[in-house]
């Protein structure tokens, strides 16, 4: 293609493109949401919920005659890598290929922790991670999950909390955790991310004009509470305190943020502490009174720590 | 009451335009992973588009590792809409290993496989399965214009009068016309100024950046 202005158009467009590619993702992915919407369980909620809990490579399978809408039945098989829970009573799962209808169909080849009941019924709902394939950060994230329950099984820890995740790509560091609030179906969450280089798309973005390389920042998302303003988060990590400020109310969940330099230091605490408490008390709505588990947290932070000192911008 | 179901709905939605950004934002990191792992040669993908004497997209009814290397999967593919070729009811191919750039097998799925002379294995560093997709989202309408005759430029029109909108904008219309370019067997190519890209005997017309229409020249 003879390129006149072609390459200036694109620099141009590519706020533009990112905008369509939101609106497009806003317009629809309530379809498939409203589809099929699941919950989000712990992995102590999948784990207690569920009679079977193993890893299994993919094997192979068919799609049978039968259909759920334009999509096949299927059988999958399985082979066992390691059981955590039951005695897997069932020779292939049972699924069908419509994701809008909560179906699953999984990849050939992959191992995933599988999370079945005795019928051998699974679906998008069921909370099964991959814990291989062909995204090695998704394959990490999802061993994660394998080593707390290996760490649940043997006794070294006696809970299953939720392991926390590193992900290191496009110029940021991120270390993210999750942990049940109250009775909410969605979780709360807590984010770090420095960042190493600001990526062009997100510059200029007038929402952040302070974010700059080696900029971090803490969010704490707490659901159901759009009820809370102005109040802060007190933070506690060991003998440590830190000030969480509300910063907006957003899709049902308040948001906080803690101020770029306390961060530093407060991933270092995270390192021997075993919780992080989350506190607030609002003279109205009541309390938030949180505690994230750092039991399963060690690589992740031990990780996020080095990827800061590696990119330390001056 | 009527209050309360108000107040209940709209946190409801509020949790769907989360759940939705949070699943774009998840589809996304994916496609971004599953791409990136796989280091394909540049321009492969296109090559093997060109050579493909069979492209086709077809529902996959039957899969196993094989038994003999265990680094293979072989499975079976009904074909449902036949892209380029004379092609045949059901197909049966083979695949790596998905950590080997082997395409995603997953029953029940309808990917597009291209396949050239005598060929029955195939990888998402040629063209076939859903990384070809993610990578270039409208590949099928670009084959099915290359493999129009040069002289159908009513054909041509017509095809893309039915893909494009009026809400594209111009950076995509371009990028659809540097992958035609990149897989065109006859060498055309698009020649592109400020308001117009012209390939083949037609115009795609554009009007503030988005597309307006495609007419015959």
């Amino acid at each position: 293609m003879k390129k006149s202005k072609l390459f200036e158009v694109h620099d141009r467009a590519t706020p533009r493109l990112l905008l369509v590619a939101i609106l497009l993702c806003a317009s629809l992915a309530p379809g498939l949401a409203l589809a099929c919407s699941c919950a989000s369980p712990s992995l102590e909620n999948k784990y207690e919920g569920s009679e079977n809990v193993f890893t299994a490579l993919i094997t192979g399978g068919e799609a049978t005659s039968e259909r759920v809408g334009n999509s096949p039945k299927l059988k999958t098989h399985f082979e066992v890598s390691e059981t955590f829970k039951g005695t897997i009573p069932f020779e292939h799962f049972s699924s069908h290929a419509d994701g809008n209808s909560c179906g699953i169909s999984l990849q050939v080849g992959v191992e995933y922790l599988v999370f079945a009941p005795d019928s051998g019924k699974i679906g998008l709902c069921s909370g099964i991670v991959a814990v291989s394939g062909e995204s090695e950060q998704a394959a990490a994230a999802g061993s994660k999950y394998v080593d707390a329950l290996r760490a649940f099984k043997s006794g070294e820890n006696d809970s299953l909390a939720e392991p926390w995740q590193f992900f290191e790509q496009q110029g940021i560091c991120m270390l993210s955790g999750r942990f049940p609030y109250g009775d909410m179906r969605w979780p709360a969450s807590i984010r770090v991310t420095y960042w190493t280089r600001v990526p062009d798309a997100v510059v200029p973005n007038p929402d952040k004009p302070h974010l700059k390389a080696g900029f971090t920042e803490m969010s704490i998302s707490v659901p159901g509470r759009d009820d809370l303003t102005d109040y802060p988060l007190m933070l506690t990590v060991g003998d440590q305190n830190y000030t969480a400020q509300w910063t907006e109310v957003e899709y049902s969940r308040a948001r906080y943020f803690v101020d770029s330099d306390d961060v530093s230091n407060l991933i270092a605490g995270l390192v021997d502490a075993s919780e992080l408490r989350m506190k607030s008390a609002h003279p109205k709505y009541g309390d938030v009174d949180a505690t994230a588990s750092l039991v399963n947290s060690g690589d992740s932070v031990a990780r996020m720590r080095e990827c800061i000192a590696t990119h330390i911008v001056e | 009451m009527l209050g309360m179901q108000s107040v209940s709905s709209v946190n409801t939605l509020k949790r769907h335009v989360f759940l939705s950004f949070a699943l774009c934002g998840l589809a996304i990191v994916s496609a971004q992973f599953a791409w990136a792992d796989c280091e394909c040669q540049p321009g492969s993908v296109e090559q093997s588009i060109r050579m493909a004497d069979r492209i086709f997209r077809g529902e996959v009814v039957s899969a196993s590792i094989a038994s003999d290397d265990s680094q293979t999967i072989e499975f079976v593919v009904k074909v449902d809409d036949a892209i380029r070729g004379n092609t045949e009811r059901r197909y049966q191919l083979t695949t790596a290993l998905p950590d080997s750039c082997g395409v995603s097998v997953r029953l029940g799925f309808h990917d597009m496989y291209a396949l050239g002379p005598d060929e029955t294995s195939v990888s998402s560093c040629t063209g076939s399965g859903r990384s070809s997709y993610m990578k270039f989202p409208l590949l099928a309408t670009a084959i099915a214009l290359v493999d129009l005759p040069v002289s159908d430029t009513r054909g041509a029109q017509r095809l893309l009068s039915e893909q494009f909108y009026s809400s594209y904008d111009r950076a995509t219309v371009d990028e659809f016309f540097e992958l035609v370019d990149r897989i065109d067997p006859t060498g055309n190519t698009a020649t592109s100024t400020d308001d117009r890209i012209e390939y083949r005997g037609i115009a795609v017309l554009f009007t503030d950046g988005k597309y307006e229409k495609v007419e015959t020249l």
